[in-house]
């Protein structure tokens, strides 16, 4: 009996023993014939080790596509997303690895990107930050800098923008808003202070799902800007980007 | 005899257990019938947020950036990078430098014809980075560091003598990863302005700006 609760013991230490090794990565088992584990994480490297089927590896971390596993003898490679989705998780399941594809590009809930255009005849870069309520409609932060031959301009806008297919690869918005406009004037022969003036604007533009989280983004906007003078002032805007959405 | 008895014993021991083990078992089958569907089950499945994403890199670098027609100046700056497949990468950066007198002011003597704030070459850049000949970088016969070969490709502001423009950039460089989460760089790039060429030679067209640097950034 003793000998009995000696051996439970022991088995329970090592039991236990073995689960706080395993604990500190889950583990996944090879279904496919042999999982191919390569030295880094990307086509470009060299396979040196298969695991097979039946096999136990630890799943240590993922870079972009590839996720860095350990065998159980210790030997460290990195393996495709596709490769382990065909692996089996502790309840025999598939193994979920999520991939991000055109299905999420409808319901995104981020947008994070920059442009490069012109700007009433001046180079222009900014960079902007959306936040879908809907998969429709979205409101977006905007800053930029646009730097002419004689006038620079720094910008800070918010938009509200539509899109009335968010399913199309293809989708047109429009967008309507406004903020401020700080105009200087980089120039020495002309001494003149920098202002700072509200705008007004709206646009059309179009979203192109690309691959992954990318998308690219082409926009005409129109701005005015509502000065002290007589007139309001109007300038057009061409931009075209690159978006990231989560 | 002792044998014997001692066999014997162990013999109804080891009965006893068992059948004991066997009516215990059917006793708790028939008392605890379990559910066809257990409600508590615990599932040990691996989930996508139990994996460790390290797509992001943060560094700093230090280096040299030749500013045409103020000479070759230590740079310095912080870069950050996403990595978006194993491809294609975005990366930010904010640099720099310091530049002494123009040839001009030298010849001059005692004359400047701009302020020590004006001397302050600062940029900050967006590039869209592009992994090329993946590697491998052999230290001994067997000890070696995973490397990458990159393009760059961007544009972003140039700050410097009072003025403000955009500058397109190119570069490339070499990742070497010396562990999961740290990274060696040697990288070159070419920052081009329009304005400086046009300061410096009265010409159109692009002065390039060419900086080589080391960084050493960590992924997260």
């Amino acid at each position: 009996m003793t000998v009995r609760i000696l051996l439970s013991i022991l088995i329970l230490f090592c039991a236990g023993a073995g689960h706080v090794q395993a604990a500190e990565y889950p583990s996944v088992k090879v279904a496919e014939p042999y999982l191919d584990l390569r030295t880094g994480p990307g086509r470009g490297y060299p396979k040196t080790q298969i695991v097979e089927r039946g096999d136990w590896v630890e799943v240590m971390m993922r870079r972009t596509d590839w996720i860095k596993v350990r065998t159980r003898k210790g030997f460290e490679g990195w393996a495709h997303q596709d490769d382990m989705a065909k692996t089996l998780d502790p309840d025999g399941e598939p193994t979920q690895i999520s991939t991000v594809g055109e299905g999420e590009f409808v319901h995104r809930r981020w947008e994070v990107g920059f442009k490069v255009g012109t700007f009433a005849g001046a180079r222009t870069s900014d960079a902007y930050l959306g936040y879908y309520f809907t998969d429709n409609l979205s409101a977006e932060v905007t800053v930029g800098e646009a730097f002419g031959t004689s006038v620079d301009f720094q910008f800070l806008n918010l938009s509200l923008t539509h899109q009335p297919w968010p399913q199309w690869r293809y989708s047109p918005y429009i967008t309507l808003g406004g903020g401020a406009k700080q105009t200087s004037y980089a120039s020495t022969e002309v001494q003149l202070s920098s202002r700072t003036d509200q705008t007004l604007h709206a646009g059309l533009g179009l979203r192109v799902y690309l691959t992954r989280q990318l998308m690219a983004r082409a926009e005409y906007r129109n701005t005015v800007i509502l000065t002290d003078q007589e007139q309001n002032e109007e300038s057009d805007e061409w931009t075209i980007g690159l978006s990231a959405f989560f | 005899m002792d044998n014997r008895f001692i066999r014997l014993f162990l013999s109804a021991v080891v009965l006893a257990m068992g059948t004991t083990g066997a009516v215990f078992a059917e006793e708790q089958s028939i008392l605890e019938d379990p559910p066809v569907i257990d409600p508590n089950v615990v599932r040990l499945g691996l989930k996508d947020a139990d994996i460790d994403d390290e797509n992001f890199e943060v560094g700093a670098f230090i280096g040299f950036m030749s500013v045409e027609h103020f000479g070759t100046h230590e740079v310095y700056g912080i870069r950050g990078a996403w990595h978006v497949n194993e491809d294609l990468f975005f990366e930010a950066n904010y640099g720099m430098t310091s530049v002494d007198q123009t040839p001009a002011e030298y010849a001059a003597g005692d004359f400047n014809l701009f302020t020590d704030d004006d001397r302050d070459f600062i940029y900050y850049n967006l590039s869209l980075g592009f992994n090329i000949l993946p590697g491998e970088v052999f230290m001994t016969s067997d000890w070696a560091f995973n490397s990458s070969f990159y393009l760059l490709a961007g544009g972003g502001t140039v700050d410097f003598l009072g003025e403000k423009e955009f500058a397109l950039n190119i570069g490339m460089g070499l990742r070497v990863v010396a562990t999961d989460s740290l990274a060696l760089h040697l990288t070159f790039q070419d920052i081009m302005t329009d304005k400086l060429k046009q300061l410096s030679d009265g010409s159109d067209g692009s002065a390039h700006n060419m900086q080589y640097s080391a960084s050493l950034t960590y992924f997260f």
